[in-house]
């Protein structure tokens, strides 16, 4: 008889907060964290955006669990290549997914093939040095962009865009991406949405953070404006819910747009309805309440949201781009419960809420997990073995990230920054493996428990 | 910028923000909490959450609440974190009922 053991695919902060919760209501279950990457915490590293290095720390606190001698990370194995789901199923009392929702929301107007018509994750997988995103090119002569889409991913994009490049140079952005928008500097952002004013999905303090940006006007498109927004905008009305009226008491201080140069401009009830150009974008086709207009931009990104991406050997709820589940227990196809699967974070509700809402999430899925393993403290189940192979030859353990995070952090500080990315898997990996890999398994402190 | 917590919370203590927080940064006094300004890392998710909107972002602060700044960092570095929700303390709902009814 063992100890349960649970693995959770994924080490971004849902895959995180499922962990924690585990170590904290079993008391000796053992936890394997698994991610694809060598690096550990998703869409902390690949999402947050390199000037909010506030918010990235709350990385600090995913160590701690990290660190716990009951968890263990497996880096740079993935599931659906390295392992199949059926095999990690047969091997775990639970298996958790945490794998988020990696791939873009799917538009036609990607579908022209212009070039300069990106969707949100290439841009911020970029910036951010994903090792799958750094083949990006920014359209030379950008003077243009728009955004379609009205949540905090758009505002990070903008930022990202208006920002001086003195100002980014102390971040953690891609000395790449950095380079390209010192050499090509934007004039006009217009984030367009096709919602009202009170559907947008910023946050108050983010949206405040791209309106005081130096150099740069934030600006209100007149056209595309319901009456109730312009009785919103001029006080006449008060919003429904408390976020529109935080963001409204913001939006106040805007501006009609001019269409003159360094002004963001935020149009809603916008539908963003064609792209135009030869080979490359010149022009986005606007449709509002007042008719159809082409308007320039050199740039579009589409920032629409996430939906999962597909793995061989998981259901797959395609119109919520989701994982099926009942409070987190996956669900196949025809309704019925998957017995030892469980989903958590965006996998399992989709992209939206902040980095904290995954909390509350993953502690819902892990109440349920730990009411059907029962109250017996080992797992009874015969578990197949013949993994430690795959552990041993191609998995980065914790201690492999960490010499990843301390050789990121000295570039850093050689360069005056605050870290220096490490972008190719190859010298991840070379970094990650430096010492020589004698001990057998990645340790979770001495014994392993497959 | 920082998050902090205020009076309103004292002899109050609910704890919905020790909940929500994602990192842990509330530590735990005998009349109320406080923020570890070092840990927390602004999400905000507290602020709403509170019975007694005592959690402010600084930024926001009304001036006779400006104090809070400091007696927030004096007192997290001396008290445990507070792990979990709790129950309020005795009489916390009717002074949360005052609270509201003088807001």
């Amino acid at each position: 008889m063992t100890a349960p053991n649970v693995a959770i695919v994924g080490s971004g902060p849902s895959g995180f907060y499922a962990a924690e919760a585990l170590l904290e209501q079993h008391p000796t279950v053992r936890v394997d964290i698994l991610d694809k990457l060598a690096t550990p915490f998703g869409l902390v590293r690949f999402g947050v955006a390199p000037d909010h290095p506030k918010t990235k720390a709350i990385a600090k606190a995913f160590e701690r669990t990290a660190e716990n001698a009951r968890v263990r990370f497996l880096g740079n194995v993935e599931v659906g290549k390295d392992v199949s789901i059926e095999a990690l199923t047969g091997a775990y009392s639970a298996v958790i997914l945490a794998h988020g929702a990696a791939a873009p929301r799917r538009h036609p107007l990607a579908d022209a093939g212009l070039e300069g018509v990106i969707y949100a994750s290439d841009f911020t997988r970029w910036y951010n040095g994903h090792p799958d995103g750094q083949s990006l090119a920014l359209p030379s002569g950008a003077a243009s962009v728009a955004i379609y889409g009205m949540g905090n991913v758009s505002l990070d994009i903008s930022r990202m865009l208006m920002l001086d490049s003195q100002e980014l140079a102390a971040t953690d952005i891609t000395e790449d991406a950095l380079r390209a928008l010192r050499r090509e500097p934007v004039q006009r952002v217009a984030i367009v949405g096709r919602g009202s004013l009170e559907q947008a999905k910023f946050s108050a303090p983010e949206l405040r953070e791209t309106a005081r940006i130096a150099g740069w006007r934030p600006v209100i498109a007149r056209e595309g404006l319901s009456e109730r927004d312009r009785a919103l905008l001029e006080g006449h009305v008060t919003a429904d819910d408390s976020r529109a009226q935080q963001n409204l008491e913001v939006l106040k201080e805007f501006v009609w747009a001019t269409g003159q140069p360094r002004e963001v401009e935020f149009r809603f009830g916008t539908t963003i309805e064609g792209v135009e150009g030869s080979g490359r974008l010149s022009s986005v086709l606007l449709r509002d309440n007042t008719g159809q207009m082409s308007t320039e931009a050199q740039l579009l990104v589409l920032s629409i949201g996430q939906v999962v991406a597909p793995v061989p050997g998981l259901p797959l709820d395609e119109s919520r781009g989701i994982i099926p589940n009942a409070w987190g227990r996956v669900l196949s196809l025809d309704g019925v419960v998957i017995e030892g699967l469980y989903v958590v974070g965006w996998a399992k509700r989709s992209s939206a809420g902040t980095i904290g809402s995954n909390r509350s999430c993953s502690r819902e899925t892990i109440a349920n997990l730990l009411l059907d393993l029962g109250d017996d403290p080992t797992d009874p189940r015969q578990r197949i073995v013949g993994w430690k192979d795959l552990y041993r030859r191609k998995a980065v353990d914790w201690n492999g990230w960490k010499r990843i995070d301390d050789e990121e952090l000295a570039r850093g500080r050689a360069a005056g920054r605050s870290r220096v990315k490490i972008t190719s898997r190859a010298e991840l990996l070379k970094i990650a493996t430096a010492e020589n890999r004698r001990s057998a398994l990645p340790e979770r402190n001495k014994k392993d428990a497959i | 910028m920082t998050i902090v917590v205020t009076e309103n919370c004292h002899k109050c203590r609910f704890t919905e923000c020790v909940d929500v927080c994602p990192v842990g940064c509330f530590r735990l006094g005998d009349d109320m909490v406080y923020i570890a300004a070092d840990d927390c890392i602004e999400c905000r998710a507290c602020i709403p959450v509170c019975p007694v909107s005592a959690i402010y972002d600084s930024d926001d602060l009304p001036p006779h609440l400006e104090k809070w700044v400091g007696i927030n960092r004096e007192f997290a570095d001396l008290l445990p974190a507070a792990t979990a929700r709790l129950d309020p303390l005795p009489g916390a709902e009717e002074r949360r009922q005052t609270l509201v009814s003088l807001s």
